[in-house]
């Protein structure tokens, strides 16, 4: 498999680290958004990062010439129509993705792959309205935040997914650097869903905002086990409003299996808005 | 100065330390205190706890809840959970009545890490325990190979193990736990993976 010329949509957090790292591996990227300034803001950081990168000498300066000659931003208007492969990491918003899809079926060929970052919806509600060459050619790409460090990327094949076109990104990912997975197209995938009682069961233990024995908790997952945070370290880090939201949505996708159940401290800490790091108040304070 | 004895069994994970140790095995006689190694179930942990007759005992209640013991049998003194060690051979430990039993473990090439409060299966058996359910449960839908599982929540997530490497060879102690927290809890978020059942001897 060959891929030589990609199209990310969306310039937030996500599709900013794809882009960077597509760019790095030197293919041809297009990175887009609706709002424009979003994607100019999202190329300054990336040059950014990589003139950081390059001080640190983690590469010379012919490759980081190379690196921006890769990636330009366009207008959502302006994109091209023969991309190897889109990745679309927009807004959590399944009839916006949806349309999304729709207006590029319409317009990309028929060779694009089309692919979806989403960390919350099934690919096969996402590529229902495809036609159906290209509903064989759609499916899950789910990377990892900061996406230009975390390895995984969870491919996940919808019930449509042509069998040898995740067989062949896999090796596409294995054989630049990344550590691919296949997974059904199933709630929360793979890490979403086998991560989800590092936290519950670390909230089922504590039971009480007693911060003596999260400390406790978030100790022994470092010493004993290995683990580089803690439950409630890594729960601020991650926002416990979104940890909360996603621990919400696979309970629900399960039929609200106790094993996936949220905890009353969860939901507390979200009602007083104690999110974590970022509101500098969460199991732990910042203050 | 404590005549300090040990017991253990074929099963216990630090076997090869065990019997390579200068400790003498535990013999009845003049033991002020026994450190238990056994991996043996719950009623067979009761019988060898009842009829041990060193003054303070401490034991590895790896799978158990650790309160129900201390009500039943007052000599023991401490409870640790070894089973699940990983390479950083460090070993959580709850003392009702501090015994310095430092050079022992450290004999052993582990260290002790304390904990204040109690709960069954401990801290990270416990978590350990659940993290391994789901991946079984996952596995058992299709989701994913075991292999990709393992992958993904090394570097998706930095696992220090994926959840089957980790669990490899320590199922059945597993099933044991998680069977110890339903029996408590009565909650169904303990309930076993069916892949993970046939484990359960």
């Amino acid at each position: 498999m060959k891929l030589e010329k990609v199209l990310i949509i969306g310039a937030g957090t996500m599709g900013e680290g794809i882009a960077q790292w597509f760019a790095q591996q030197k293919v041809i990227t297009h990175l887009t958004d609706v709002n424009n300034e979003q994607s100019k803001n999202a190329l300054k950081n990336i040059n950014k990062s990589w003139n950081k990168l390059l001080e640190k000498g983690k590469f010379n300066k012919s490759e980081l010439e190379k690196y921006n000659s890769s990636l330009t931003t366009k207008e959502m208007k302006s994109v091209d129509n023969n991309y190897d492969l889109v990745i679309e990491a927009i807004i959590e918003n399944l009839e916006i993705k949806k349309n999304l899809f729709k207006e590029l079926d319409a317009k990309m060929e028929e060779k694009t792959i089309f692919a979806s970052n989403t960390s919350s919806f099934p690919m096969k509600d996402l590529s229902s309205d495809l036609n159906s060459k290209r509903k064989r050619n759609f499916l899950g790409l789910h990377f990892f935040n900061p996406a230009t460090i975390m390895k995984l990327v969870e491919v996940i094949k919808s019930e449509w997914s042509d069998e040898k076109l995740a067989k062949d990104l896999y090796q596409w990912f294995d054989s630049h650097g990344k550590k691919p997975a296949v997974c059904k197209d199933s709630p929360g995938f793979i890490v979403n869903r086998v991560a989800r009682n590092f936290y519950g069961e670390a909230l089922r233990i504590t039971e009480t905002d007693n911060q003596d024995r999260m400390k406790e908790i978030d100790h022994i997952m470092k010493e004993v086990a290995g683990f580089r945070m803690g439950p409630f370290e890594l729960m601020d880090l991650i926002g416990i409003d979104i940890n909360y939201s996603v621990t919400l949505s696979v309970w629900e996708a399960y039929n609200k299996a106790a094993r996936f159940a949220p905890h009353s401290l969860q939901k507390q800490m979200v009602d007083s808005k104690r999110f974590g790091r970022k509101t500098t108040r969460g199991f732990y304070s910042y203050e | 100065m404590s005549n300090i004895q040990i017991i253990y069994d074929e099963k216990s994970p630090l076997i090869k330390e065990l019997k390579n140790s200068s400790y003498p095995v535990y013999n009845e006689k003049n033991c002020d205190i026994l450190v238990d190694f056994t991996t043996c179930n719950k009623n067979e942990k009761k019988k060898l706890l009842s009829t041990i007759k060193a003054k303070k005992i401490i034991s590895d209640l790896s799978f158990y809840d650790p309160q129900e013991f201390y009500n039943e049998y007052p000599k023991l003194k401490a409870c640790f959970s070894s089973f699940f060690i990983t390479e950083k051979r460090k070993i959580e430990i709850y003392y009702k009545e501090f015994i310095d039993i430092k050079s022992i473990f450290n004999s052993l090439e582990t260290e002790l890490i304390e904990i204040k409060q109690l709960s069954s299966g401990f801290i990270y058996p416990r978590i350990f325990a659940q993290i391994v359910n789901e991946a079984y449960f996952a596995l058992g839908e299709g989701v994913a190979s075991s292999e990709d599982i393992d992958r993904a929540m090394k570097f998706g997530v930095n696992y220090p193990f994926g959840p089957f490497e980790w669990s490899k060879g320590k199922e059945t102690y597993i099933v044991r736990l998680l069977k110890e927290l339903k029996n408590k809890t009565q909650d169904e978020r303990y309930d076993i993976a069916p892949l993970l059942q046939n484990f359960d001897l």
